[in-house]
Formats: C-alpha cells, sequence, structure tokens
C-alpha cells in the first residue's frame, strides 16, 4: 500500500543535547488528516520539521509517497509555528502566497502568470479571495495565519506539514481554518500539532501522542486516560493535562 | 555664487551631483531590504569595519577604495557566517568586528605618515572630491546591485519573511543571505564618498524607512526610497554650498528630516482615520 509518509526508526536530538525523538515509526495514509499532540519539548515541531527535511536525523528513514524524502521535498508543504513578522513590511497578501511557488535555485522564477493562478487558486481555498491586494499588516490575526497557510497550499503540496497552524488567534478564527484545513484532505494529506485535544478529536482521522514515544489513537480513543498518557509519562514531567476548551465537542 | 549657477559652471559640483544620483540610486536598491531583513546593525558592522582595509591599504601604500572594499567583503562573509553559524553570539561578534576594524584601521593610519589628513573625508564623506574613478565605481556597484535583485529579490523577499519556510521549499537560504550581504558592502563602500563610513547606513535606511511608512509593494519602496534619496541629497548638496557646510552631514540632516516628517504625517492619518479603519 502507498502510504503519504512512513516513518521507520526515526532517531534524532539536537547537537550536544539528549535525543528528542526515539526509534518513531508511523505511517499516514494518502488523504488521512492526522493529528499530533504532546507536552511542550516533546518533539512535535522537531517531528514536523524532520518530516520537512530541515533536520537529517540521526537515524532512520523517512518516505514520502513511498520514495524517498530528498526526491520528493517538492510535494511537502511546510508551515512554521509562527507567522512572519509584517508590521514593518509593504508586502500584499498576494505578494507573499506567490512566494509558495518558488523552489529551488531558480533565479529567474517560473512563469509569473500561472504562479499568479495558483495563488489566487490558494487564496480562494483559504477563502481570501477578496484580500489579495490588501497588505499583510492590514489583515487581522486569523486572517493572517491563512494567508500563510493559502503560501503553503500555493505549490500544490500532496503532504501538508502544520506547526500550530492556530497558534495565537481567538477561538472563531481557529475552528474556521480548521475546517478549511478538513476540506483539504482526501486530495491532500494533512499532519497538524495542536495542543486542543478537542479541535483534533473534532476534525483529526487519528491522533499522534508524542512525549519521546509515539502512541496512535483514534479520536473516540482521546479520552483522560489518553492524555495522562500523553502529558504525564513526559521526560520533564512538567506538563499537565491541557484545559479543554469550548471550541468543539 | 547659487547652487543652481554654479552646478551650470562648476565641474566639481557637477560631479557631486552625479555621485549623489548614483549613490541614491543604490540606497534605494539595498535600503529596503537592509530594512526589511532588519540588518541595519550587520550593515553598521561593515560600514565600520571598513575602516580597517582602508588602514592597510594606506599602509601599504595602495587605494584606500579598494582596501575598503576588501574589508567589506571579507568583514561582510564573517558576519553571514556568523548568523548562519553562531546566531546566538550575532549580536556580540558584530559589534566586536565593527570596533576591531575601527581600531586597526586607525592604528594603521596612525603608523603612516599623513595618511591622518584624509582620515575626516572617508568618515564624514567628501562628496566635492569626488572623482572619475570614484563615479564609475558606483556606477558598476549600482549595475551589479541592480542585476542581482533585480534577479532575486523574490528569493530576498522569501528569505526575509520567513528562513524556514524557504528552507522547506529548498532555496539556498544561506548563498541568498551570503549573497545579499555582499550587496550591501559594496552598497556601503560606494557610498563611503558621499556620506562617510559613520554617516553612510543613515543614507541607507532612513529614505527606505521614511518610504516604508506609505509604499504598497517592495517595488513601490524602492523606487520611492530611491527617488527620496536623490531628493535628499540633491537638497543637502544645495543646502550646504552657500554656508559651507560640510556636503555629507547635511544631507544626513535632510535625510533625517524627511524621516520624522514622514513619521509626523503617518501618525497624524492614523489619528485622523476612523476607528477600525
Amino acid at each position: 500500500m502507498t502510504h503519504a509518509v512512513r516513518v521507520q526508526g526515526l532517531c534524532f536530538g539536537y547537537r550536544g543535547r539528549p535525543p528528542i525523538l526515539e526509534g518513531i515509526d508511523l505511517a499516514v495514509e494518502r488523504g488521512e488528516f492526522l493529528g499530533i499532540l504532546g507536552p511542550n519539548g516533546a518533539g512535535k515541531s522537531s517531528l514536523i520539521q524532520l518530516l520537512a527535511g530541515l533536520h537529517k536525523p540521526d537515524a532512520g528513514t523517512i518516505a514520502i509517497m513511498d520514495r524517498p524524502l530528498h526526491e520528493m521535498r517538492h510535494r511537502i508543504g511546510y508551515m512554521p509555528q509562527q507567522a512572519p513578522p509584517v508590521q514593518h513590511l509593504p508586502v500584499t497578501v498576494a505578494e507573499l502566497v506567490q512566494l509558495g511557488c518558488l523552489q529551488g535555485w531558480h533565479p529567474l522564477g517560473r512563469t509569473r502568470s500561472g504562479e499568479r493562478q495558483r495563488a489566487q487558486a490558494a487564496l480562494a481555498q483559504m477563502e481570501l479571495g477578496e484580500r489579495s491586494a490588501y497588505l499583510l499588516r492590514e489583515l487581522s490575526g486569523g486572517e493572517l495565519q491563512r494567508a500563510v497557510l493559502a503560501r503553503t497550499l500555493a505549490a500544490d503540496p500532496a503532504v501538508l506539514l502544520l506547526d500550530e497552524p492556530t497558534a495565537h488567534i481567538d477561538p472563531a478564527a481557529e475552528r474556521r481554518i480548521w475546517s478549511l484545513l478538513r476540506r483539504m484532505t482526501p486530495e491532500r494529506t494533512v499532519i497538524a500539532i495542536s495542543h486542543d485535544p478537542a479541535l483534533l478529536r473534532m476534525h483529526a482521522d487519528r491522533i499522534a501522542l508524542l512525549n519521546g514515544r509515539l502512541r496512535i489513537i483514534t479520536p473516540e480513543g482521546m479520552d483522560a486516560a489518553a492524555l495522562q498518557w500523553a502529558y504525564s509519562r513526559h521526560p520533564e514531567g512538567s506538563a499537565g493535562i491541557p484545559v479543554r476548551r469550548g471550541t468543539a465537542g | 555664487m547659487s547652487f543652481m549657477a554654479a552646478l551650470l559652471t562648476e565641474p566639481f559640483l557637477q560631479r557631486a551631483l552625479l555621485a549623489g544620483i548614483l549613490a541614491s540610486i543604490g540606497c534605494g536598491l539595498i535600503g529596503p531590504w537592509v530594512l526589511i531583513r532588519r540588518m541595519s546593525h550587520l550593515a553598521g558592522g561593515i560600514a565600520h569595519a571598513v575602516l580597517g582595509g582602508m588602514g592597510i591599504a594606506y599602509f601599504l601604500g595602495g587605494s584606500p577604495m579598494l582596501g575598503a572594499a576588501v574589508a567589506a567583503l571579507v568583514v561582510a562573509l564573517l558576519i553571514g557566517v556568523i548568523h548562519l553559524r553562531w546566531e546566538a553570539q550575532e549580536d556580540v561578534l558584530t559589534g566586536a568586528l565593527w570596533s576591531v576594524g575601527m581600531a586597526v584601521g586607525l592604528l594603521f593610519i596612525h603608523r603612516t605618515p599623513g595618511a591622518g589628513a584624509d582620515l575626516m573625508s572617508y568618515l564624514f564623506g567628501s562628496i566635492l572630491l569626488v572623482g572619475r574613478d570614484d563615479l564609475l565605481f558606483m556606477l558598476a556597484v549600482d549595475a551589479v546591485v541592480l542585476t542581482v535583485v533585480g534577479l532575486l529579490h523574490r528569493q530576498f523577499l522569501a528569505i526575509s519573511l520567513d528562513e524556514a519556510f524557504a528552507r522547506s521549499r529548498g532555496l539556498p537560504v544561506a548563498a541568498l543571505y551570503l549573497i545579499l550581504l555582499v550587496l550591501v558592502a559594496l552598497t556601503v563602500v560606494a557610498l563611503i564618498r558621499v556620506a562617510g563610513l559613520i554617516l553612510v547606513m543613515a543614507l541607507v535606511t532612513l529614505p527606505a524607512a521614511a518610504c516604508s511608512l506609505f509604499a504598497r509593494s517592495i517595488a513601490t519602496l524602492t523606487l520611492g526610497a530611491t527617488a527620496l534619496a536623490v531628493g535628499c541629497t540633491a537638497t543637502g548638496l544645495a543646502l550646504s554650498y552657500a554656508p559651507d557646510w560640510p556636503a555629507g552631514p547635511t544631507i544626513i540632516l535632510v535625510c533625517a528630516i524627511v524621516y520624522a516628517l514622514a513619521l509626523v504625517a503617518t501618525t497624524l492619518r492614523h489619528r485622523a482615520l476612523p476607528f477600525g479603519s
């Protein structure tokens, strides 16, 4: 069977520090929506960044569409945790989203008309079509997150890797973005980190609990015991069960 | 004789105005990227460390501008490597390069008989003394910066907004960052004759900063910063002529006044807008 993402025996640690991920195995099917939950420092962002090719694993393999990661990076769309600093920049939404079409070392870029079309399509998917001429600093927090997501979509990725795509925005904007993300599947595979168990239970097909080790559960299996497992076994032992917000049932 | 009358008859003044225009083109092209990338401290480090290369060149009997260019490129690449490898120490190491470069330059100039006389012109600029070679060097730098920025401006924007995303798209972030630093270094050297290495950063950043308050795209920011730099340079040159003020500092003060007016205008405009618009 073809997997969108297949990870085997993945180990990773930052230089001079203990390993943050050890012996991680993970298989994500095409068109699946996988949520990742775990305490701070558990390696969630590191795992996403490894899948995006931003770090080299110390051991193990990563395959995208059953091909080695380095051959398939162009099919991956990565959204970092931090939105770009935009307050001092005269950059329009359309300009930002078109940057998502850049790939590798192409000094002259590709056909601009094609890029504009893809950017416009990505903005439409994120329900931001009418905002394309706005400056980034003129957007609300939720709109800026959607613009950044549209930049990730502009390259038409098969696999979306999203590192807390709704951090620091209000619950209403958060719900809207997760609904939009849910609509990305099954055409795309989505792997998204969140600290909100209720959101993941509502939108994900499966949930990966990460605390140094990895445990996959179904949304129905996201109960107090699962959360206890995710948050109490962290090596630092400081994380508690997150407070459930009233955004999803 | 008025400035305009002198401009028609005095070749040195014509060269000065041409130098101001060429310098302004460099400022307009590179200033926005210094602003966007928030690298004015790094660019300041390059500008000041250049004195080390000039001092060594004086001591060895070579061209100070050649020494400045070599030093600027070396320091730019060093700062780039520091950013890429030791980001946590970037602020301290850039400050160290800034001071060490100046210290080296002053020591070598002190050991070179007669070199001290030119020191003030390189520290604060001497636009009225520019020669044909200076103009050709500025023209060449403008051509290089225009070509590279024209080809790579979207890549520069991508790495300036979000390095992690740019790396995920396979962009050569390190190479692009080093190229940008080299362009800043070349521009700084080209501007030394106009504003001097102490004042050059104001000429690079203030017109771009003033325009960024109103611009609605990188293209308009670049064009606006260039036009504003030309205006400030010409105005500074004209204002300094009759009272025989030093031209470089006058140009910088004009830039600062324009930036302050732009800030006030932006503040007043925001106050005049209804809440929520």
